[in-house]
C-alpha cells in the first residue's frame, strides 16, 4: 500500500540481522514454505512482513493520514540452539524458552540498538499502539517439532514522502536511501525507490497542487498557479494593473511591489 | 498375519538404531539412558509430506496473521510385534532413532508411541539435527 511499509519492513529486516539467535536467517516475507525437513531451515528464523494497513483520510490527504500498519514478526525454530557455552535443548521447554529469549532480542533491536538501520527503524515507527504475541507449535503430525510466535506490532508509521521533492539527507527518507545505497544487497534497488519518491521534480506551486490533490483550476483559484496561455505556456507576471476606484490608473510593478513590501 | 508383517518388514525395512534417552534437568538435553542399551532393529519408515500453515496445533485465541507455511512429513517407523519383542524394553517418547543405513544418517526423536492390537509398534518421529 505504501512506501512507508516498504521502509519499515526493510529497516526491520536489516536491523534484526545478526541481532538474535536467528543470526542472518531473517527473511522478508515467506511465500514459499519453510522446509523443516532441511537442517538449515530448522534453525531459528525470523520472517518479517507488513500486513493490514488502515488509515483515516481527510479530504485527499493520502500521504499524511493517521494510520495503523500491522508489522508482523514471526520467530520460530525446530532445533536446539547453541549459544556459546550454553545449549538450549530441542525439548518442549527448550523451544519455549528460546522463543521468549528471541522475543526479548527483537524488542532490544526496536529500543536499544544503534546504527544506520536501527535509526531508520526508529524513524519509521513513530508510535506503536499495540503489540500482540501469538504462540504456535506442532510436532508428530508434521515430522518436526517446532515452536513459533507471531509478534504483531500495530505501528503508526512516518507519513509518505511528498511527490516531486528530493528527500533531505537529514530526514528519515534521506537516511533510508543512504542506508540502502551503502548496503551491497540493496544499493541496486535504491535508485528505483528514489525515483518513486521524487518522480518528476515539481515546482513549488505544483508541489502544493500535489499535496492537496487539487486540479489545475483548483490551485489557480487559490492564487497559486501561474498564468498560462491557451497553449499551456507559463507567462511570467511583470506587472499587474488594478482597475479600482479611487485610483483607476494604479500600476503595481515588481519594483513598486518591492517598495510596498519594505 | 505375523508372517505377512515379517515379510513386509524384511522387504521394505531398513536398519534403525534405537538410542534410549532419559530426561534430566529442566532446560537440559535428554541424556543417554544407562538402563536401556541401544538396539538395532529392522523397521519400515514411511513419510507423508504436506504443507501446512505455521499455526500448527493452535486452537482458540486470535486468528493468526500472515501467509507463512511450512513443509513437513509425518514420519512413522513401524515394526511388527516379533521385531518389537527383540528390543527387550519399551521405547519411550524422547528416545532417539538413527537410520544407520542411509548415507546422511538422519536422526529422529520419538514423539509418540502407538501399539496396535496386534502389538505392532508404531513410532511417530520428529527430525533432529545430526549430532
Amino acid at each position: 500500500m505504501s512506501l512507508a511499509a516498504f521502509a519499515l519492513r526493510t529497516a526491520t529486516v536489516m536491523s534484526l540481522k545478526g541481532s538474535t539467535f536467528a543470526d542472518d536467517r531473517v527473511y522478508e516475507a515467506a511465500i514459499d514454505p519453510i522446509n523443516f525437513l532441511v537442517q538449515e531451515q530448522r534453525q531459528p528464523f525470523i520472517i518479517v512482513s507488513t500486513e493490514d494497513e488502515e488509515a483515516d483520510v481527510e479530504g485527499r490527504d493520502l500521504n499524511l493520514p493517521a494510520r495503523k500498519l500491522a508489522l508482523l514478526i514471526e520467530i520460530g525454530l525446530a532445533t536446539r540452539v547453541e549459544t556459546g557455552a550454553i545449549e538450549i535443548p530441542h525439548t518442549d521447554a527448550g523451544l519455549e524458552a528460546a522463543l521468549n529469549l528471541m522475543h526479548r532480542q527483537v524488542m532490544r533491536v526496536f529500543l536499544a540498538s544503534e546504527g544506520a538501520w536501527p535509526d531508520v527503524l526508529k524513524d519509521f515507527t513513530v508510535r506503536i499502539d499495540k503489540i500482540v504475541s501469538r504462540r504456535m507449535a506442532d510436532a508428530p503430525e508434521k515430522g518436526a517439532k517446532y515452536a513459533a510466535r507471531q509478534i504483531v506490532l500495530s505501528v503508526d508509521t512516518l507519513a509518505e514522502p511528498d511527490f516531486g521533492v528530493e528527500p533531505d539527507p537529514d530526514n528519515a527518507w534521506g537516511r533510508l536511501l543512504a542506508a540502502m545505497e551503502t548496503d551491497p544487497d540493496l544499493s541496486g534497488f535504491a535508485p528505483l525507490v528514489r525515483e518513486q519518491i521524487v518522480g518528476e521534480t515539481l515546482t513549488p506551486w505544483r508541489l502544493v497542487e500535489a499535496q492537496l490533490g487539487l486540479t489545475r483550476s483548483g490551485v489557480a483559484a487559490i492564487g497559486l498557479a501561474p498564468l498560462v496561455t491557451e497553449d499551456d505556456d507559463v507567462v511570467p507576471v511583470t506587472e499587474i494593473l488594478v482597475d479600482a476606484v479611487p485610483d483607476p490608473d494604479m500600476v503595481l510593478t515588481e519594483a513598486s511591489a518591492d517598495e510596498q513590501g519594505q | 498375519m505375523d508372517i505377512a508383517d515379517q515379510a513386509i518388514n524384511n522387504v521394505m525395512g531398513e536398519l534403525a538404531e534405537i538410542r534410549p534417552r532419559t530426561a534430566t534437568r529442566r532446560l537440559s538435553a535428554n541424556l543417554v539412558d544407562p538402563d536401556r542399551p541401544p538396539v538395532t532393529v529392522r523397521a519400515v519408515l514411511s513419510q507423508s509430506p504436506d504443507i501446512s500453515p505455521l499455526d500448527g496445533l493452535r486452537q482458540g485465541g486470535q486468528q493468526v496473521s500472515g501467509v507463512t507455511h511450512h513443509m513437513g512429513a509425518q514420519t512413522i517407523l513401524w515394526m511388527p510385534a516379533a521385531t518389537r519383542a527383540l528390543i527387550g524394553y519399551e521405547v519411550r517418547r524422547g528416545d532417539q532413532i538413527a537410520l544407520i543405513e542411509r548415507a546422511d544418517g538422519p536422526v529422529f526423536a520419538v514423539s509418540a508411541v502407538e501399539l496396535n492390537d496386534q502389538e505392532d509398534l508404531k513410532l511417530l518421529l520428529v527430525r533432529e539435527d545430526t549430532p
